[in-house]
């Protein structure tokens, strides 16, 4: 019965992600013709169900392993470097829009590099000095951007859009190789984040708990935390830091379809993707400007997070 | 079967077991007792694979610890801890089915065998009818023998418990004692620590005394559990009788200030 059921949330979720994509397609400040579409804002739609479902996924794995509820990819401080390397190119002007996400790219494993090692003792990585090393990392690249954004005149504009998140990257035909080289890193990464999930389930009986059930816990935590770091750095990389789809969907979907991470990871695919196309079709059409999506991801965003925060008390109080 | 060979542990410079040896026959019930802080926790988690020693050996079924893999110490050990805490809102069913994972590769599902393994877990230890509660809303009785389920469902040759009815009521300790005492006569291997002397020995068949990290005396529960021995180990305000019922060994309490004292 349980297993009926999740096969009808799942495809249920499917739909939904591709009834949205269809309509996002014809949302938009003005009518444009069909053909326009496809080069217009068939690009916007794939790169939000790639932000969004990448954000989703590594917002699940990360609070699963860090087993803290309140977890984001963004905690880690990856984005932070992704941002500064993507910031640097601007202000060095190398910005021809491919070298941008590279060095995007580059900033995010610079900074997982950092957080790792930071965190690391006697070969054990405790998660709550990880959580704390990724927020150090983080403030000391955003105080880099923050000196780039000092130091860039007319570049400031471009930072600080890249710095709230959108899908409105343009691709030139070169572009193409990048992105489609990201996406299959991207889903590699994701089919290991993927392949450990039954052990992040036995990982919330604690790291003692689930060592003695034959789980290699510190390699698990190496493993998602790594992975999940290459993505974000990905994600960030064309679309800037979109804040909190990957902290809430993992919530919704866990009150959908329950703790089971195989079961959660699927979902918050489906429903990321989903959620940051709707979020997008906002953006667009809200105001007489169109808005970063990170805008509007945060102003729905925080007050769910107080939510979470507050309905979190009283279950512990 | 749990050989020990001259065990030390330190921790931040003390020393928590410090040269123990002991040895655990397959098919015993065997009992830990001593005062807290004696290392009985440490010689768990050294068991398990949890924590290595400084020095000295480990042996599970003949084989040195050292070499086995987690997986490996997984199907040999379950270990049933004080008190758990549950992260997230599993059903009980499904924290069982955690028990089977030793054996299952990484890709691989629950099979059906798996499924039969947990649901005879949960027969053993009567909570089948709990099997799609969530595993936060049933009470800590309950919650310790989802516990216990799971480390049945691990099918292991030894199975080690840490106090495990310390927060539990008279009644549930009895029904989790008899339950060991169930699936040893089945042919488990049972080491339990216990800071209950009497209800260790009650239920084992032989005890283990510790004291600062090493062996104090083993033996039957009445060759253990004796007014001198007892009284240099905890001071001189018990009193060691027996259980009226069972013949075994009983601690009692003689206070200085109590009814019968000044």
């Amino acid at each position: 019965m349980m297993a009926r059921r999740w096969w009808a949330e799942l495809l249920l979720l499917s739909i939904l992600l591709v009834v949205v994509a269809f309509l996002s397609m014809g949302v938009g400040p003005s009518w444009i013709s069909p053909l326009r579409i496809l080069g217009v804002r068939l690009p916007r739609v794939v790169l939000g169900v790639f932000a969004g479902s990448s954000l989703a996924l590594v917002g699940a794995a990360l609070q699963g392993i860090l087993q803290n509820p309140l977890a984001d990819p963004y905690i880690l401080g990856v984005s932070s470097g992704a941002a500064f390397g993507a910031a640097l190119a601007v202000v060095l002007r190398l910005a021809s829009s491919l070298l941008t996400p590279v060095f995007g790219f580059l900033g995010a494993i610079l900074a997982i590099i950092a957080v790792y090692n930071l965190a690391k003792s006697n070969g054990r990585v405790p998660k709550d000095t990880l959580l704390l090393s990724g927020v150090l990392v983080g403030f000391f690249f955003s105080a880099l951007v923050m000196l780039l954004m000092v130091m860039a005149k007319s570049e400031l504009h471009e930072i600080t859009y890249l710095l709230m998140g959108n899908l409105g990257f343009i691709f030139a035909r070169s572009d193409i190789p990048l992105f489609a080289v990201f996406v299959l890193l991207v889903g590699v990464c994701g089919g290991v984040i993927y392949s450990r999930s039954r052990e992040m389930n036995i990982l919330s009986l604690g790291e003692e708990g689930a060592k003695q059930l034959g789980v290699e816990t510190e390699k698990l935590k190496m493993m998602v935390f790594v992975t999940s770091s290459v993505v974000v750095g990905a994600v960030v990389a064309f679309c800037g830091a979109i804040g909190f789809v990957g902290l809430i969907v993992p919530h919704i979907t866990r009150i959908l379809v329950g703790p089971d991470h195989r079961r959660l990871i699927i979902a918050s695919i489906l429903l990321g993707g989903t959620l940051l196309l709707v979020a997008d079709a906002a953006a667009r059409t809200i105001a007489p400007v169109e808005l970063p999506v990170g805008v509007i991801t945060a102003i729905f965003g925080v007050p769910f997070f107080a939510y979470l925060l507050k309905r979190r008390k009283k279950q512990f109080d | 079967m749990i050989r020990v060979r001259s065990v030390r542990v330190t921790y931040d410079g003390i020393k928590a077991l410090d040269g123990l040896s002991l040895d655990v026959v397959d098919g015993e019930f065997v009992g830990l007792i001593g005062p807290n802080g004696c290392g009985k926790s440490t010689l768990i988690r050294v068991i398990s694979g949890i924590l290595l020693p400084d020095e000295g050996c480990v042996e599970l079924e003949m084989s040195p610890l050292k070499g086995m893999s987690r997986r490996d110490i997984a199907r040999t050990v379950a270990v049933v801890p004080q008190e758990s805490h549950f992260f997230l809102d599993f059903r009980c069913l499904d924290i069982v089915l955690m028990g089977r994972n030793p054996y299952l590769r990484r890709f691989q599902s629950e099979t059906e065998e798996d499924y039969r393994v947990a649901l005879d877990a949960m027969r053993v230890t009567d909570i089948l009818h709990l099997r799609d509660r969530g595993v936060n809303e049933i009470s800590g009785g309950e919650k310790q023998r989802v516990v216990i389920a799971r480390a049945l469902a691990q099918s292991p040759r030894i199975l080690l418990l840490d106090e495990p009815t310390a927060h539990l009521d008279i009644d549930h300790e009895i029904e989790v004692f008899d339950l060991l005492k169930r699936l040893n006569r089945e042919g488990l291997t049972i080491l339990v620590v216990s800071h209950d002397v009497n209800v260790a020995a009650e239920y084992c068949e032989r005890i283990l005394l510790m004291v600062d990290g090493k062996l104090a005396a083993e033996g039957m529960p009445e060759e253990v559990i004796t007014q001198e021995t007892l009284c240099k180990v905890y001071g001189a305000n018990i009193v060691v009788g027996k259980n009226p019922k069972t013949g075994a060994p009983h601690v009692l309490l003689a206070p200085e200030h109590g009814r019968g004292g000044g």
